[in-house]
């Protein structure tokens, strides 16, 4: 997949896994894994920019004697998701507008 | 590669990057290698699944150069209004600088020359005392001790104003320094 294309999708897939429940870094990369390719050092950029633009807030844990961080959605992070739905019927009508061309010139 | 070694190497890597930056990458692959051998992966096995920790130093210095033009924050047409207003307010900055640096000048030339005057009179007084002998020498005894009398007087305010003076140049040196910290902070909060 184009790489800025899976990044800005990456951002997002975040957000709904961080909105399901509060996690923590690895329980991300699980549940995102099944559906897209996703690895330790391509999250923490992510995480970074979600933190800056404040759409997740973080928080510790103690866990086995160390401590462990949660990542939480905002509204800001809620809002995101709620724009990328939105957009995703746009999204939907260009995929098909690209299909249709595509098949168009077979 | 263990743990601590990979973390070690890590943060050598950054070492370019602010601490608070630093500590929170570090802490960020930290976790991750332990939550990957509470899975069940050996320490070994957990620290390689990262991958190198250059390349991984070289990732974060990279986002970490987008971020801070992200945190700007700073809109577009705001930079462009400033740049195209620089003739005006340059111009006005620099005058509002020469006025200030005239006043300065101002000031500490005034200390200056009162010091001067006190020393003048203060140096009156040794004068005096030599011209009244010399007075005294060629007969005029009213002039000797008129001009004993002016020295000392002399002397004596000089005396007495200096520590007057003394205030003064104290109470100009903070008022110059309130100014240049208050230049200085205007000056800081113009860094966008």
């Amino acid at each position: 997949m184009d790489a800025q294309l899976r990044r800005g999708l990456l951002e997002v897939c975040v957000l709904a896994a961080v909105a399901r429940h509060d996690s923590y870094g690895y329980q991300i990369i699980r549940e995102i894994e099944p559906y897209v390719e996703i690895s330790e050092s391509t999250l923490y950029p992510i995480l970074r920019r979600l933190e800056a633009g404040e759409m997740l807030c973080v928080y510790s844990v103690e866990h086995s004697g160390r401590l462990r961080k949660y990542y939480q959605i905002t509204q800001r992070g809620l809002d995101r998701l709620a724009e990328f739905q939105q957009e995703w019927g746009e999204i939907m009508r260009i995929y098909s507008f690209i299909a249709g061309g595509a098949q168009g010139n077979e | 590669m263990n743990r601590k070694e990979f973390l070690r190497v890590l943060s050598r890597s950054l070492r370019g990057m602010p601490r608070a930056e630093r500590a929170q990458s570090l802490e960020y692959y930290g976790e991750m290698i332990q939550d990957r051998m509470e899975e069940g992966l050996s320490e070994e096995e957990a620290v390689a699944r990262l991958g190198s920790a250059d390349e991984i130093a070289r990732q974060i210095l990279e986002s970490n150069g987008v971020q801070e033009k992200r945190r700007g924050r700073a809109p577009v047409w705001m930079i462009v209004l400033i740049v195209l207003g620089s003739p005006l307010w340059l111009s006005l900055l620099f005058a509002v600088l020469a006025v200030v640096l005239a006043a300065y000048i101002v000031a500490w030339s005034l200390i200056a020359a009162l010091y001067a005057v006190l020393l003048g009179m203060a140096v009156c007084g040794p004068f005096g005392a030599l011209c009244f002998v010399a007075e005294i020498v060629k007969g005029n005894f009213v002039l000797a001790a008129l001009l004993l009398f002016a020295g000392c007087v002399l002397l004596g305010l000089a005396l007495l104003a200096l520590p007057w003076l003394n205030r003064a140049t104290v109470a100009v040196a903070r008022a110059s320094a309130c100014c240049a910290q208050g230049i200085l902070r205007i000056f800081e909060r113009r860094k966008i």
